[in-house]
């Protein structure tokens, strides 16, 4: 029985991780989820150095405060093609501004993860489901 | 003859000349003009298939079929859920040899895993689930040719001037096939070729030969409903036809059609791991 049980449990994460490259894909149309936590979310605050709107995938480079200076976490996003059909654009994150971002981190451990939401210092909500400065 | 009566005649000679030089190129003039008005006429009765478009459908799937199954207790039919949810990803009436195949496939749990962990793709998938895939793409209608621009600035040609399919020592497979299409009133009848074989979709779908081809009706089904009927033949590898119905819907939330790509691509697969690259 406890064979079995494993079993099932690991037919179920190969589905869901397939599910999650394929749901996934539309949007970003690019790589597996897989490499997210998908079960953990982080909340980092800290200040916009780069905001890259570039293919295959938009980018936040956000500096983090650490023991001993800053550490620069990658935050990945969709395509700028399915964040403009949502409402996001450039300009949407300016460099020099205070976010403080959910992410799915990566599982590896390195300072990279996959965008929730976020919301700026001036009380702006950036999320997927809404345009930037749009009230939840 | 005297000399008067030789340049009288030289003169009437080079007349009837001038006079047949103007009904010639004249009737040339007319008869382009008469060609360009039934490019104009043809060109009108063409549909009207401008805007952007997006498989909407094959997303609901997706998402419905997951939304009501639990994994944990039928792993096996989750997967085939997964397959369900694209039709192009479905299960094809193969012949008993390929069905082996193809179960054996779903049975492949460290491949399936493979795919999952590390699974990257930067391209459009050829035809026909370039035809599925929620790519947005625009269809641009000539009376010579109809073509599908998708997002990722692949281009799916369809020759519609009459033209049949190349000789076979002038073609080669490709990931679009060959196609060419007609007109039956405001439905395109597309006929497809040539694809490169292997299989549908990224590596995870039914397996098709050289020798496929493929049928397709697309027409409008109301104002902002586009549909395309396809039809799978493959003497290799199927037992009957396969018949496959996709429907596209206009998309209202976008000015234009923006381009997808890769060119800052960030994820490489290092020690066989998808990471993160520094920017």
């Amino acid at each position: 029985m406890r064979r079995a049980g494993s079993a099932a449990c690991r037919w179920a994460v190969i589905v869901c991780e397939i599910m999650g490259w394929l749901i996934a894909s539309p949007a970003n149309a690019h790589h597996s989820a897989a490499m997210f936590d998908q079960q953990k979310a982080l909340t980092l605050e800290g200040t916009v150095k780069e905001f890259q709107w570039t293919n295959p995938h938009c980018w936040i480079e956000l500096l983090v405060a650490a023991p001993g200076g800053t550490r620069q976490w990658s935050i990945e996003m969709i395509a700028p093609s399915q964040l403009y059909r949502l409402g996001w654009r450039p300009g949407s994150i300016r460099i020099g501004e205070q976010l403080t971002v959910v992410v799915n981190p990566v599982r590896d451990g390195t300072q990279g993860g996959q965008f929730v939401s976020a919301i700026s210092a001036d009380g702006r909500h950036l999320g997927y489901g809404i345009a930037p400065g749009a009230k939840p | 003859m005297s000399r008067l009566a030789r340049v009288g005649r030289i003169r009437e000679t080079l007349c009837l000349l001038s006079l047949l030089n103007v009904l010639i190129v004249g009737g040339s003039a007319a008869r382009a003009a008469q060609s360009e008005s039934e490019r104009v006429r043809t060109f009108g009765q063409l549909p009207d298939w401008t805007g952007i478009w997006e498989n909407v459908e094959a997303r609901q799937a997706f998402i419905d079929e997951f939304a009501r199954h639990d994994p944990s207790s039928d792993p096996a039919a989750g997967l085939q859920a997964l397959f369900r949810s694209f039709k192009l990803m479905g299960h094809p009436p193969y012949t008993p040899e390929w069905e082996n195949s193809y179960r054996a496939r779903l049975r492949d749990v460290a491949a399936l895993a493979k795919t999952a962990a590390n699974g990257k793709s930067c391209t459009l998938p050829g035809f026909p689930f370039a035809m599925e895939w929620a790519s947005l793409f625009q269809v641009i209608i000539v009376p010579e040719q109809t073509l599908f621009v998708f997002d990722s600035g692949a281009v799916r040609h369809v020759r519609t001037s009459g033209q049949s399919h190349p000789p076979p020592g002038d073609l080669w497979p490709t990931e679009m096939g060959d196609s060419v299409g007609h007109w039956e009133g405001t439905t395109l009848v597309i006929d497809t070729i040539e694809r490169t074989p292997g299989p549908i979709g990224f590596g995870q779908g039914p397996e098709l030969s050289e020798r496929a081809h493929f049928t397709e009706h697309l027409r409008m089904l109301d104002a902002d409903t586009l549909e395309d009927r396809m039809t799978i033949e493959d003497p290799l590898r199927f037992t009957r036809l396969w018949e496959v119905s996709l429907r596209y819907r206009r998309v209202k939330n976008l000015d234009r059609l923006i381009a997808t790509g890769c060119e800052h691509d960030r994820n490489p697969v290092v020690h066989g791991h998808l990471v993160i690259a520094p920017p």
